[in-house]
């Protein structure tokens, strides 16, 4: 049974929180507690790990509630010494606005996220900035680590508004140009564009030396393809429409989907790029795991 | 056409029709207007799709004029293997049918010989040919190319065939027939051959006569082998019945030697022998299955008042699915005992002589007659009655002997130019001076030269005239084995003239040499190179060969005295196919020679023979006993006769290997078929080839099911991608 905390993990939830702190505030100490109430224990805001207990080791840092759940010792290990800079790279496209069941587009779902992944990574002490972009770059914010730079950063996300087509190679060789040092760069997309001009910008961000998360977020209209019987499709970006029978095409097009995300898992792995899929009715506790673990093999 | 309607209210009802189209526009759905940013997705999906449905309706296209064509096609009933161009019934036929007449093919089986089954199968053939066809029936026992006939008279030349016994293969009447066939300019050519394929009726040593004229015609030549084979054969039939000598002596008995063989299961029967139309005797015989059983009937003393006896030995007890076989015929004369004259220096030397011509009756078999009586006389104790009584002999032999007198050379001339034969034996004893001389040079065939001994010896070579009387009877055998036969020494002597040479040693010399001299009757004169006698030790120098040892010997004796007496070994019982040769008195001229067989009501009258020597009558096929009667100018009459037999291998069924006939037609060259429907069944594939209509028939239904199968496919594909693909 979900705790209090734990069901601000879940979209719907969540979107009845208007302010975006307490949303990012929420999302992370529902995914905490989800955490500790999981067998898979070993992250925390404080440390980054456990580990057992060896002789020599101080006895202050042994986890107590540890030993009381599992009757071992374990002992926290801290963050790393060095800190991760990272930037929240978020797609203002039109498409990113949409919402089938109006409840969380895929930009509020990809805001809420990227909040809470501030959050997160302030409260970790690594530096953190914000790009925004449409055709270009739009919006952006220099990564800091101070406390205040949350505030900062929620407050830029809050004000971002999707609207319009969208160019994410170009805009994605912006932000490469832009990045100084190694880091990690997370991308909230739809990806709906070409692959192969999108695959290439990727790769120049690899090969930049910058590690990536790809966080490809789709409406749950989307993924799902919940319609039924005729319906008229309309792109909002480009306007065209389509007919069809919803029904008919469902498997199609669901199997559409499936090889669109697989040809960008493909290219993500073989980028050695964190790739993951969402939409918007998934809880977000899966997004901030994949971070976790890449923050983890990057500590 | 007027049209009415008997209840016009009810056609209001037709309006009903609208109703699913109205319910069509009322119930027709607006689409819902959805907002949709991953319409590129579907649009991608389309756009691969595109190049997929274009080969999915390229398939089902293909389908589809497959199956226009399949359908076109199988209307059209493709054949495979045809013979001819055109398939129906009514081509116009070159139609040969070759009837197996021979006496197997009267095997009765369900009531029906093999021969009245052929011509049934034969009418059905006719029934389905076309009056315009041209039909050649060939008769297996008739050379010649048979003329054309229509079906209708075709059926009426079938009606008349009847067995008869093979003197010919069937290979030459399939070449009639081929030969009759391939000339005809009718579209389609087909020979029919109805056999009941025993192997005794073809020549299993080559090919079919004709083949070489099948090239020449346009769509081939289609040749169907009928098999009228009868099933599980039974046959008890007299394979033998010879009387023990051809001539039988004056006031003897003479036996019959009878076998009767069983083909299949072991038997009981009645032998009965009948002489001259009355029975003599009967004995129940037990025949062992696939077994064969001897019988003797013993003759009673012949009377010598009837020069000649025909009888047979027939089976009875039990019906027999093949009666030919059933009874054998033959014939033997009745004269007396010839007397031959064998004058020696030894007595030794006339013993091989007198063996072979004149045995002890001991030694012969039971019933044997004595056909020869030999006197031996030594050469220095020849006196002057025995001169006198020279011309009372058939013939003389002086073998081995060293000098006759002048007076005896004289004696024997004369008995020479009176139709008397005289046969010389050169030996180690001869004198050249004697035979050399002036009065006896006349009388014999050559010079003799030198006595010449081989050191490594030579051997009896070449017989250069097959034909002649001494050896035709043993043509075939009778060289080899002489030439086997060494010679260590022999005269060499240098042929008279109008002499011929008979035979030769390996080394050229003549060994045998015929003079034939010309008086009030013609004599003939034998001289052997070599003595007709031997020693018992062969190293001694008297012994120059072992002829008298060997069976040729004995042979060529028993043929020499019937031919120096005028005539060959008269033969009087034949195999039907072969020429009939009697001796005739060349003395006595006879207007003409009536022939008839015992069951003919036409007797057949021959016209004396030019060399009024021997009466030839050629291939005389029916079986049984026939007369001969010469009709002398002022009425007199004399009786001759001899029997013809079937060949023993009719009797004896063994059917052909399917090896034997590729081999005799060529493999593939022919269809063979055993019952009407085999038949049909045969003719029908050769004649319109394989149909192919059942299997398009399948391929039209594989080829709908998948056309069916990927329509709904691809349709729900298609249909799920875009029901009404409208984009702005």
């Amino acid at each position: 049974m979900a705790t209090t905390a734990e069901k601000f993990l879940k979209p719907e939830v969540i979107r009845q929180v208007a302010r975006l702190d307490l949303r990012a505030k929420f999302i992370v100490e529902g995914f905490i507690s989800g955490l500790h109430a999981s067998p898979f224990q070993g992250f925390s805001v404080e440390f980054s790990e456990h580990r057992k207990y060896t002789p020599g080791d101080n006895i202050a840092d042994i986890d107590w509630n540890v030993y009381a759940k599992t009757d071992r010792y374990y002992i926290k290990k801290f963050q790393a010494e060095t800190n991760l800079t990272g930037y929240l790279v978020m797609d203002l496209s039109g498409s990113m606005g949409y919402t089938y069941r109006q409840e969380l587009t895929k930009f509020e779902y990809s805001i809420s996220l990227a909040a809470a992944l501030g959050y997160l990574m302030i409260h970790q002490q690594d530096p953190v900035g914000v790009i925004a972009f449409d055709q270009k770059v739009r919006q952006s914010l220099s990564p800091k680590s101070k406390r205040t730079q949350l505030a900062n950063i929620l407050s830029l996300l809050a004000s971002l508004k999707p609207s319009g087509e969208t160019a994410i190679p170009k805009s994605l060789h912006q932000v490469a140009g832009m990045m100084r040092h190694r880091s990690l760069v997370m991308l909230f997309s739809d990806l709906l564009g070409d692959m192969e001009p999108i695959r290439q910008a990727l790769y120049r961000l690899r090969f930049s030396g910058h590690d990536v998360i790809i966080f490809h977020i789709l409406d749950e209209a989307e993924a799902l393809f919940p319609f039924e019987g005729m319906v008229e499709l309309e792109d909002n970006e480009t306007r065209e429409t389509l007919l069809v029978d919803a029904d008919g095409i469902k498997a199609d097009y669901l199997e559409e989907v499936e090889s669109f995300r697989a040809g960008y898992r493909k290219e993500c792995r073989n980028a050695r790029i964190d790739y993951v899929p969402l939409h918007t009715g998934m809880p977000f506790d899966k997004a901030l795991m994949s971070y976790l673990l890449s923050r983890q093999a990057r500590g | 056409m007027d049209i009415s309607l008997i209840n016009a209210g009810l056609a209001a009802g037709v309006t009903l029709a609208a109703l699913p189209f109205i319910l069509h526009l009322f119930m027709k759905q607006t689409p819902k207007h959805i907002i949709f940013p991953a319409l590129r997705l579907i649009r991608e999906r389309q756009k691969r799709s595109r190049k997929k449905i274009k080969i999915k309706n390229w398939l089902l296209l293909l389908a589809r004029m497959a199956l226009l064509a399949l359908m076109a096609l199988a209307l059209a009933r493709p054949r495979l293997w045809s013979n001819t161009s055109l398939g129906d019934r009514e081509v116009p036929t070159a139609l040969g049918l070759v009837f197996d007449t021979s006496l197997s093919m009267d095997y009765e089986q369900s009531g029906k010989t093999r021969l009245a089954e052929a011509k049934d199968s034969a009418y059905e053939i006719l029934k389905k040919t076309p009056e315009s066809s041209q039909v050649f029936v060939v008769d297996s026992a008739e050379p010649g190319i048979p003329p054309p006939l229509s079906p209708a008279a075709a059926r009426k030349r079938i009606e008349a065939l009847s067995t008869r016994p093979m003197f010919r293969p069937l290979n030459d009447a399939v070449g009639q027939a081929y030969t009759a066939v391939s000339e005809s300019e009718r579209d389609r050519h087909e020979v029919y051959v109805l056999t009941d394929l025993a192997r005794s009726a073809w020549d299993t040593n080559r090919a079919v006569d004709g083949l070489d004229k099948l090239k020449k015609v346009k769509n081939g030549v289609a040749t169907y082998v009928l098999r009228f084979a009868p099933k599980d054969v039974t046959d008890i039939a007299v394979s033998e019945a010879e009387p023990s000598s051809a001539v039988a002596t004056q006031g003897e008995s003479i036996v019959i030697r009878a076998k009767v063989r069983a083909q299949g299961p072991a038997v009981s029967r009645v032998v009965e022998f009948k002489l001259d139309g009355v029975s003599k005797g009967k004995e129940a015989v037990n025949i062992p299955a696939n077994g064969e059983v001897e019988v003797k009937f013993t003759t009673p003393k012949l009377d010598p008042k009837v020069p000649l006896h025909q009888g047979l030995i027939k089976l009875s007890g039990a019906p027999d699915p093949l009666p030919f076989d059933d009874t054998r015929f033959f014939s033997f004369k009745v004269q007396p005992a010839r007397k031959v004259l064998v004058i020696t220096d030894r007595a030794d030397d006339a013993e091989y002589i007198t063996d072979a011509l004149d045995p002890d009756p001991d030694t012969l078999p039971v019933g044997a007659s004595r056909s020869f009586q030999v006197k031996r006389l030594l050469a220095k104790s020849l006196t002057a009655s025995d001169r006198d009584t020279f011309k009372d002999y058939t013939c003389i032999f002086i073998n081995n002997t060293q000098s006759l007198k002048e007076d005896d050379w004289g004696k024997l001339n004369a008995y020479i130019h009176e139709g008397g034969g005289l046969i010389i034996g050169l030996g180690n004893r001869c004198e050249a001076e004697n035979y050399n001389s002036s009065l006896v040079a006349q009388v014999v065939p050559g010079k003799l030269e030198k006595k010449t001994h081989i050191p490594n010896g030579t051997r009896f070579g070449k017989v250069h005239d097959f034909t002649h009387p001494l050896f035709a009877r043993y043509a075939r055998e009778i060289e080899p084995e002489l030439a086997r036969l060494p010679v260590l020494a022999y005269w060499k002597v240098t042929p008279a003239q109008e002499t011929r040479t008979l035979m030769s040693y390996a080394d050229g010399a003549p060994a045998l040499i015929e003079r034939t001299l010309k008086g009030a009757k013609t004599g003939r004169v034998l001289l052997w190179t070599t003595p007709l006698s031997t020693r018992p030790d062969l190293e001694s120098s008297e012994a120059w060969q072992e002829f008298p040892k060997n069976w040729t010997f004995l042979a060529v004796m028993l043929e020499t005295v019937p031919y120096l007496a005028g005539g060959t070994a008269e033969r009087l019982n034949y195999t039907a196919g072969e020429n009939v040769i009697l001796a005739i008195d060349p003395t006595r001229r006879f207007k003409n020679y009536v022939i008839q067989q015992e069951d003919s009501k036409t007797p057949e009258t021959l016209t004396p023979p030019v060399t009024n020597d021997s009466l030839v009558i050629v291939s005389p096929q029916p079986l049984g006993q026939w007369k001969v009667t010469a009709v002398g100018a002022n009425g007199e009459k004399e009786s001759m006769g001899f029997s013809v037999n079937p060949p023993l291998s009719e009797s004896q069924f063994v059917p052909l290997e399917t090896a034997q006939l590729d081999a005799l037609f060529g493999k593939d060259n022919y269809q063979l078929a055993d019952d009407p429907k085999g038949i049909s069944e045969v003719v029908k594939v050769t004649r319109l080839g394989r149909e192919l209509f059942p299997w398009i028939m399948a391929l039209i239904l594989i080829i709908v099911t998948l056309e069916n199968l990927l329509a709904n496919k691809f349709h729900r594909e298609a249909g799920s991608r875009v029901a009404a693909g409208a984009t702005t």
